[in-house]
């Protein structure tokens, strides 16, 4: 006994001998278990742009919020993808599982937003999260003839990102194709105005931050989108059509999809973004004739029908593979303003390009028959404010 | 043990106390902008330096490195002297060491502060900093290993023991965290060295230089000797074997080895066999005196610090259970948890160490009891009422949230009250050690003069 209280044993036994076993045995030993791990097919290293992402990601402590593994637990497979494993991590040093979740983890952040979607969420995470309590990066960006432009260092956090889980790509992949194949949107639930205030709550936290507080999309953060988020106020899409957007997002486009929520707060918004269209107040149409709708279906039939189809459903032969997928009219209803300004400025980002050479006439005569494809919602006194 | 001698440099311990009281209030003080970015994220948010991540990691370093790891040094400074029954082996050695810490807790946290940070945890101080901290941590190990060396005393008395671990544990460990998963162990092996580090440094740093200075203290409050020399035989050896053995734990059901992580399990939960021994001796020390521990602000503080640790150490080994550990990892829950043990023990054993000392070592009468006591229920009532349990509760929820496939948002949005409590409790604390640190300052310059420090009881640390 008397010898286990000598200052050599306490320090040679407990300081230095201790600590020789806990690092072989915990530190060292499993290392030896994981020798013979090699890199798993398809797997490649960070590229030096990725690297510098990498290194900015450390610097700015992003790990200490953000985790890189999935567990095998409480469902995370459902809400991350694929659970990780030890060869997905060969190659990182220092590693960054990191300890604690304040915001989700990224393991499996490839491809699951676009990068225009990554750089207004930087430069300030409420522009894209009206919830989220993120700090914004604007020093990784700079001012360029009034616009901010991302620098190297963001472009390189955002490549970065969008490498995270990359190998688990195809599967994630493979997984979205399943869901959207098999998504049914289901019978709506009757609307009742407790469903449209718990609408409204929902939009303001999840979809303001793009669509504007008024779904009118005049937002700071249309400066980075490509395309642009929707402007809610000129068009009226069924419930239907919005749920489906909400469950499925729009790939191409920097709208992601929420469908962790249940089927009933989906619903909600969908109700309520029904609500957000505004009748124009101060906007002067061309009178419509029965020759302008003519005129109007002669251009629809030369320009529009290959990508919007026959009768304006978005399944023209040249659809196919167009991400994001052109509009069908019958599901977004655009009002005649708001197809007169698209012919005029097109969409960024998509390909509707903009007709500048079409008379102002024409415009409004395209206008005018994609109202009538879809029913001729818009009444003449609406159209003659 | 003789006690006439004067062993201790009183200016020495006021030096190393006055720089721990700044490593308290300037971390503390980012701490609160923290907290408040929580409720108000865009708070200062143009200001590169004073970003969330940089000022989180300062806020964690500073308070150890900066609070936690110069108040420990400042307390050996009186208490290895005693214990030896000599001077410190070279008082030059500290004052130097006090110096070059200074530069590199300046260095580091100011690398921090501008994006140098590099990503192990609680190892994130450039490289430049790292080499300075094991300069000073080896000079101040050196000086006090030489000091109990060299000491004439019969016996190693259960606190040198803990001190003796903690120095040459803590070096080794450092050494570790800042070479091999920082550059060579790749991936789940890294994290496993990872885990080890973060674990060594709570538990073979922290842990023992605690547990050390309250072995010393609580016989001098209560004026009579530790209940059971073998029961701290006991604590201590099991302690240095088996609390190394668990830093796995800190990653279960990542892709580190399975193996590992199972064996985590029962060698964490061995742990609660240590704890129950230590604290069982000290309360066993305390029987019959309990009347001693309100009277002074100290003696309050050590043995809430006590209780303190008995809770922390008690989930510690229940979070190791699988269940468990589903629900509340990656959770506020371990927030909560960690303050219980860094703030809610280890900072109240210093502070009420220093307050009983500090008599001692500037030769006068604390200057105002009243205000100790304030600071005292401040802290208090600050932690416990608006951070522990909110944010234990808070952890729960968000555990719960994620189990049940809830949308992200909701554990983020359900959060901010919480938050918004944690920044109040955050409040209350800051005052509270405002008010401990002006406590000591003013003492040390207007406190009444007392002619000769009380000398502690004969025998004491003998058995």
């Amino acid at each position: 006994m008397k010898t286990l209280e000598r200052f050599q044993a306490v320090l040679l036994i407990s300081g230095i001998g201790f600590f020789l076993v806990s690092f072989l045995g915990m530190g060292i030993a499993p290392w030896t278990t994981l020798r013979d791990l090699r890199a798993p097919e398809g797997f490649s290293p960070l590229n030096a742009q990725e690297q510098r992402g990498r290194q900015i990601f450390i610097q700015e402590g992003c790990w200490h919020c953000h985790t890189q593994f999935v567990r095998p637990v409480a469902h995370e497979e459902l809400r991350y993808g694929p659970v990780s494993d030890a060869s997905e991590y060969l190659y990182e040093i220092p590693q960054l599982f990191g300890t604690r979740r304040v915001g989700p983890d990224l393991a499996r952040e490839a491809g699951k937003r676009p990068d225009d979607w990554q750089l207004a969420h930087l430069y300030n995470p409420r522009y894209t999260v009206p919830w989220s309590i993120m700090p914004g990066f604007p020093w990784l960006f700079e001012e360029k003839d009034g616009k901010v432009v991302p620098t190297d260092d963001a472009k390189a956090l955002v490549a970065y990102l969008q490498s995270l889980g990359r190998l688990k790509l195809p599967i994630m992949q493979a997984h979205e194709a399943s869901f959207r194949k098999t998504f049914r949107p289901g019978s709506p639930p009757l609307e009742n105005e407790a469903m449209v205030r718990r609408g409204k709550e929902l939009f303001l936290r999840e979809c303001s931050g793009c669509h504007g507080v008024n779904g009118d999309g005049f937002t700071p953060t249309q400066q980075f989108l490509s395309p642009p988020a929707q402007d809610l106020s000129t068009v009226r899409p069924t419930a239907e059509y919005v749920f489906e957007l909400l469950n499925l997002g729009i790939p191409g486009s920097a709208m992601p999809n929420f469908r962790d929520y249940p089927a009933e707060d989906l619903w909600a918004i969908a109700f309520y973004v029904k609500r957000l269209y505004r009748k124009p107040v101060a906007l002067k149409a061309l009178r419509k004739t029965p020759e302008m709708v003519e005129r109007g279906k002669a251009l629809y039939e030369s320009m529009c029908i290959t990508c919007h189809g026959p009768e304006g459903r978005g399944d023209g032969p040249a659809a196919r593979g167009l991400k994001p997928a052109p509009a069908n009219f019958h599901r977004l209803r655009p009002t005649i303003f708001h197809t007169f300004n698209t012919l005029k400025t097109g969409i960024p980002g998509t390909a509707m390009v903009a007709y500048k050479n079409l008379s102002e006439q024409d415009r409004w005569a395209l206008s005018y028959y994609v109202d009538e494809l879809i029913g001729g919602v818009e009444t003449e006194t609406e159209a003659n404010l | 043990m003789g006690g006439t001698r004067a062993v201790v440099n009183g200016k020495l311990v006021r030096a190393y106390t006055y720089v721990a009281l700044l490593g308290i209030l300037i971390p503390l003080a980012f701490a609160l902008i923290l907290a408040f970015k929580f409720v108000w994220p865009d708070f200062l948010g143009h200001t590169a330096w004073l970003q969330f991540g940089r000022i989180r990691v300062f806020h964690t370093n500073g308070v150890i490195y900066g609070w936690l790891g110069v108040s420990f040094l400042a307390l050996l400074n009186y208490i290895v002297p005693k214990l030896a029954n000599r001077p410190l082996l070279s008082e030059k050695l500290a004052w130097w060491t006090l110096g070059v810490y200074i530069v590199a807790l300046v260095a580091g946290l100011g690398g921090i502060l501008a994006g140098q940070m590099q990503g192990i945890e609680y190892a994130e101080m450039p490289l430049y900093a790292d080499i300075l901290f094991a300069a000073a941590f080896l000079m101040a190990v050196f000086n006090y290993l030489g000091t109990l060396f060299k000491s004439s005393e019969k016996q190693l008395y259960v606190s040198s023991w803990y001190f003796i671990l903690g120095f040459a544990f803590t070096t080794l460990n450092f050494v570790m965290a800042n070479t091999i998963p920082m550059y060579v162990a790749p991936g789940a092996a890294g994290a496993a060295i990872t885990g080890l580090w973060i674990h060594n440094a709570v538990g073979l740093f922290i842990t023992p230089l605690g547990v050390g200075i309250v072995y010393y203290m609580l016989p001098i409050m209560l004026r009579k000797p530790i209940y059971s020399h073998l029961l701290s035989l006991v604590g201590f050896w099991t302690l240095s074997f088996f609390y190394p053995l668990g830093g796995a734990h800190h990653y279960f059901f990542s892709p580190i080895p399975w193996w590992v992580q199972v064996l985590a399990v029962p060698l964490t939960v061995v742990l609660f066999i240590v704890v129950v021994t230590v604290v069982y001796n000290w309360f066993m020390t305390i029987r019959g005196s309990w009347s001693e521990v309100p009277k002074h602000p100290g003696t309050t503080f050590l043995v809430t610090g006590i209780f303190a640790y008995m809770a922390t150490c008690t989930q510690g080994p229940f979070h190791t259970f699988l269940t468990v550990q589903k629900v509340i990892h990656f959770t506020d829950w371990v927030v909560a948890h960690a303050h219980l043990a860094l703030f809610g023990a280890f900072t109240y054993w210093n502070i009420g160490a220093l307050m009983f000392l500090w008599p001692r070592v500037t030769g006068r009468e604390i200057y105002s009891n009243a205000l100790n006591w304030w600071s005292y229920w401040l802290l208090t009532l600050g932690f416990y009422v608006f951070y522990f349990i909110p944010l234990t509760a808070l952890g729960l929820i968000e555990g719960y949230l994620w189990l049940t496939g809830a949308p992200f948002t909701d554990s983020v949005v359900t959060a901010v009250p919480f938050w918004g409590f944690r920044f109040v409790g955050g409040v209350l604390m800051y005052i509270g050690f405002v008010v401990f640190a002006y406590n000591m300052w003013k003492t040390a310059r207007a406190g009444k003069q007392v002619p000769v420090p009380e000398p502690e009881p004969a025998g004491l640390f003998q058995y």
